[in-house]
């Protein structure tokens, strides 16, 4: 009953949440990924080829441009909000049945949903990588998805153990939440965009300010959504068993 | 109906036992959907999900 009341509430709140974050990620963030992809050059060894057309993704399906492109975006929107959502919510449940704190509602739901966005966003990428536009140099993707992931947990386990522990650890949540961050974010050897005429340079640096104001923006219209009703579920339709 | 309702009810304490687990496995579907979607490095969900995972600003490229 639980995992399956855990898997609806997170269905709820992952359409609801993820739709809103998908409207707003049409009107205005796609525009700039796509303003930013025609600036794209072609990788140097496909360049050597004299082939004139050729994009990152070579050969393999992707959704053609315009309406398949934006129902797919979409849908990955919903399906991340959702998978988000389900983290939230058994978390909270977690907190509803092992805390003595006082349980959640959709006020203290929405504050959860700060959080989230610091673990998720702020803290993996403002702080650390760096929301990109398509085109930008950078490290690894592998080092750079260990870090994001590295730095998302870290972030949540140092801040849970703050808001949990007793007053002796407290400081060491906090050396956890910086430890990424001393650490350090894998970032290419030098900044810039693989498209090095300066016209180009220009466009892509507005472009990448545009972009981190509005994911920013985006990002925290979607964790308010999603922590204030994941919140409001765990009230509503969670039991919270010992 | 009464019947189903009576015993889901008198069952509830042992159900309790195994809340724990239920969270811990929808906790664990969560996070393995978040890897799937945004950070799996096949091509065809890469090209799927795509400006869903720049606009997330998860690692791409």
């Amino acid at each position: 009953m639980t995992l399956r009341n855990l898997i609806l509430s997170a269905l709820m709140v992952g359409v609801i949440s993820g739709l809103c974050y998908g409207l707003f990620q049409q009107l205005q963030v796609n525009p700039l990924i796509y303003a930013a992809e025609a600036y794209e050059v072609a990788e140097p060894a496909d360049t050597a080829a004299s082939d004139g057309h050729s994009h990152d993704h070579g050969e393999s399906w992707g959704p053609e441009d315009g309406m398949p492109r934006m129902a797919f975006t979409l849908g990955s929107n919903i399906t991340i909000a959702f998978a988000l959502a389900l983290i939230m919510i058994s978390l909270m449940a977690l907190h509803n049945q092992k805390s003595a704190k006082p349980k959640l509602d959709a006020l203290r739901g929405a504050a959860w949903g700060i959080v989230a966005m610091f673990c998720f966003f702020v803290a993996p990428a403002m702080l650390g990588l760096h929301p990109e536009v398509p085109g930008t140099k950078a490290a690894d993707l592998e080092s750079r998805q260990i870090w994001w992931l590295f730095c998302t947990l870290a972030s949540a386990t140092g801040i849970a153990i703050v808001y949990y522990a007793p007053k002796l650890f407290k400081a060491a949540g906090l050396i956890i939440v910086a430890a990424p961050h001393l650490i350090g974010a894998p970032l290419p050897t030098e900044h810039g965009f693989a498209n090095t005429d300066p016209i180009a340079v220009q466009a892509l640096t507005e472009l990448t300010s545009q972009f981190y104001m509005m994911t920013a923006i985006g990002m925290l219209i979607l964790f308010i959504i999603m922590g204030a009703l994941s919140g409001l579920s765990l009230k509503k339709f969670i039991r919270s068993g010992t | 109906m009464q019947n189903i309702q009576s015993s889901v009810a008198t069952q509830a304490p042992s159900l309790a036992v195994s809340n724990t687990k239920q969270i811990v496995a929808a906790l664990a579907l969560g996070v393995a959907l978040v890897l799937f979607v945004g950070f799996a490095p096949m091509e065809v969900i890469h090209n799927a999900a795509h400006d869903a995972r720049h606009a997330f600003a998860f690692p791409c490229h």
